[in-house]
C-alpha cells in the first residue's frame, strides 16, 4: 500500500493503524509516525538531557530502534507509550555514560529557546521569557534524574500518573512523591534566582502562561 | 521558604494540583486550604512553579528524520566496481593480442613454404644452435619425464631439416623411441631412417621417370601409326605439344 493511501478521505490514521501498515512493509506509514512523534520525542530528550545535539541523536536513535523492533510490537501498549519508553531508556543510558565521565550533569542553560507560537509577544516579553527559561533550565539541573523525568512527562507531555508509573516502572505513589518533591525543589531554586511566583514575568498575560491548552501536551490516549 | 506540607497527604495534594482529584477529595482539600495558611501558600507556590515552567521551550531543531528502506532492489545501472569486474570486449581483444605477441616472441615461429610442402618451426635454438645444451633439449622434448631419470643424451642435427614431400612425410614411419624436436635438424637416432627414406624417395622418383618415358614412347608410337595412315596436320601439332610438356 502506498503512502498516499494512508490518508483516507482526509482522516488521519491512528498510530495503531500506521503501525500495522508499517509492519506490513509500508515505509511511508512509519514515516508518518515519525512526523507525528519526532517533535515530542525531541522535546522529551532535550528537557531530560538539556543538550540539543544529544537530544537530536537520541530522537533519531529512538525511531531507528523502534523501526527495527516494530515487528515485535504486538500492540500490548500504545505506540506512544512504547516509543516514549525507548526514548527514556536511551536518555537513561546517556545520563549514565555522562556520569561516568563527568561529576555533575548540568543542563545547558545557554541554549536559545525557540520563539514558537509567541508572535503576540512583545520584545520585552520575549526577553523576560528567555531569561526565565534559562533560570528554569538551571533549576532543573538541581533535580534528580527521576524527579526531572517525572516532571517533564507530566508537565510537558501530559501523561497520566499511571502512564508515568508504567514508564518508570515504579508505584503510583512514587510518581506523586517525585512530582511533589521536584516541584518543591524548583520553587526554591526559582526563589533563589529572584523569581517569586509569577512576578518574574510580570507584564505577560496570565492566560498566556497558565492556559494549559497552549502547552504542547501529548495525549497518550489518542 | 516553603517547606513540605504536613497537613495534607502528598498524593492528595498532587491530585488536587493537577486537577485529577475526585469531587470529594477536591472539596476536602479546598476546605483545608481555607483554614490553613501554610498549605494555601504551598499550593499557591507550586501553581506558580507550574506556570513558570511554560517558559522552558526547547529549541526549534531541524529534525525531519525519515526512514529509508535498505531492501530496495539494486538499480539497473552498474556500479563502478561491477564495471571494473566486467572488462569490455575491446579489453579482451587487446589481452588476447598481447598473449599472442608474447607467445610469438618466446617461441619465434618460422614458416617455410617450399616445393616439398609447408614447414613450421618454433623454438629458441635456431639463432644460437651451438649454445643448445642437452638439458634444454631434453626438457623441451619430454617435459613429463623431467625430474625422473635423466633422458638419453641427444645430438641435435644442425642445419635446415630436409624438405620432404607431403606424401613422403606421411609415409615415413617414425622409429620406436625416435624423438621429435621442434626446431631445425633431426636427431641422430632418426638419421639413418631418414636417409633410408630419402633413398626410397629417390628410387620412387626414378621409377616414376621411367614410367613417364615409357608412356611417351607409347604415345609417340600411337601417333606414328596415325602418320602411317595419313593423319592430318593438327594431330601432328598436338603430338609435338605433348612432347614438349612431357619433357619439362
Amino acid at each position: 500500500m502506498s503512502g498516499a493511501q494512508t490518508a483516507v478521505f482526509g482522516m488521519q490514521r491512528t498510530d495503531e493503524e500506521l503501525v500495522a501498515l508499517s509492519t506490513a512493509g509500508d515505509m511511508e506509514s512509519f514515516n508518518q509516525l515519525v512526523v507525528r512523534w519526532e517533535r515530542p520525542i525531541f522535546a522529551l530528550a532535550y528537557r531530560v538531557l538539556g543538550r540539543e545535539e544529544d537530544a537530536r541523536d537520541i530522537c533519531q536513535e529512538t525511531f531507528l530502534r523502534a523501526f527495527r523492533a516494530l515487528k515485535g510490537f504486538k500492540g500490548q501498549a500504545k505506540f506512544s507509550s512504547w516509543i516514549y519508553r525507548i526514548a527514556l531508556n536511551l536518555c537513561r543510558d546517556w545520563i549514565r555514560r555522562e556520569r561516568r565521565t563527568t561529576k555533575v550533569t548540568s543542563l545547558d542553560a545557554d541554549t536559545e529557546p525557540a520563539p514558537a507560537d509567541r508572535s503576540a509577544e512583545t520584545a520585552e516579553e520575549r526577553v523576560v521569557r528567555h531569561d526565565l527559561g534559562r533560570v528554569i533550565t538551571r533549576a532543573m539541573s538541581a533535580l534528580s534524574e527521576e524527579q526531572r523525568t517525572t516532571i517533564v512527562l507530566k508537565e510537558y507531555h501530559g501523561l497520566t500518573f499511571q502512564e508515568i508509573a508504567d514508564l518508570q516502572k515504579c508505584p503510583l505513589s512514587t510518581v506523586k512523591t517525585r512530582l511533589y518533591q521536584g516541584l518543591g525543589v524548583l520553587r526554591r531554586q526559582l526563589q533563589r534566582s529572584g523569581v517569586h511566583g509569577l512576578e518574574g514575568i510580570v507584564g505577560l498575560p496570565p492566560t498566556g502562561l497558565m492556559a494549559r491548552s497552549s502547552r504542547k501536551v501529548v495525549n497518550l490516549d489518542r | 521558604m516553603t517547606e513540605t506540607n504536613s497537613c495534607v497527604e502528598k498524593g492528595a495534594l498532587i491530585d488536587y494540583l493537577y486537577g485529577e482529584a475526585d469531587a470529594e477529595a477536591r472539596a476536602r482539600v479546598e476546605a483545608h486550604l481555607r483554614v490553613c495558611v501554610q498549605c494555601a501558600d504551598e499550593v499557591s507556590g507550586l501553581k506558580d512553579v507550574r506556570g513558570n515552567l511554560e517558559a522552558w521551550v526547547p529549541p526549534q531543531a531541524e529534525l525531519g528524520f525519515r526512514m529509508v528502506s535498505d531492501a530496495k532492489p539494486e538499480p539497473v545501472t552498474m556500479s563502478v566496481w561491477s564495471r571494473l569486474r566486467r572488462p569490455p570486449v575491446w579489453g579482451l581483444t587487446t589481452a588476447a593480442a598481447v598473449v599472442l605477441v608474447a607467445a610469438a616472441t618466446i617461441t619465434k615461429p618460422e614458416l617455410e613454404i617450399g616445393r616439398g610442402g609447408m614447414v613450421l618451426r618454433i623454438g629458441w635454438s635456431d639463432t644460437e644452435p651451438e649454445a643448445t645444451t642437452q638439458p634444454e633439449a631434453a626438457s623441451r622434448v619430454d617435459p613429463p619425464t623431467r625430474g625422473a631419470e635423466p633422458p638419453e643424451p641427444v645430438q641435435p642435427l644442425r642445419g635446415t631439416p630436409v624438405a620432404v614431400g607431403r606424401q613422403s612425410r606421411d609415409t615415413v614411419p617414425l622409429q620406436p623411441g625416435a624423438e621429435v624436436i621442434l626446431g631445425p635438424g633431426v636427431t641422430a637416432a632418426a638419421d639413418e631412417s631418414l636417409l633410408r627414406a630419402v633413398g626410397q624417395l629417390l628410387r620412387e622418383e626414378e621409377r616414376i621417370a621411367n614410367r613417364r618415358q615409357a608412356d611417351l614412347t607409347e604415345i609417340q608410337r600411337a601417333f606414328g601409326e596415325f602418320e602411317v595412315t595419313g593423319a592430318d596436320r593438327p594431330r601432328q601439332q598436338l603430338l609435338d605439344y605433348l612432347r614438349r610438356v612431357s619433357a619439362r
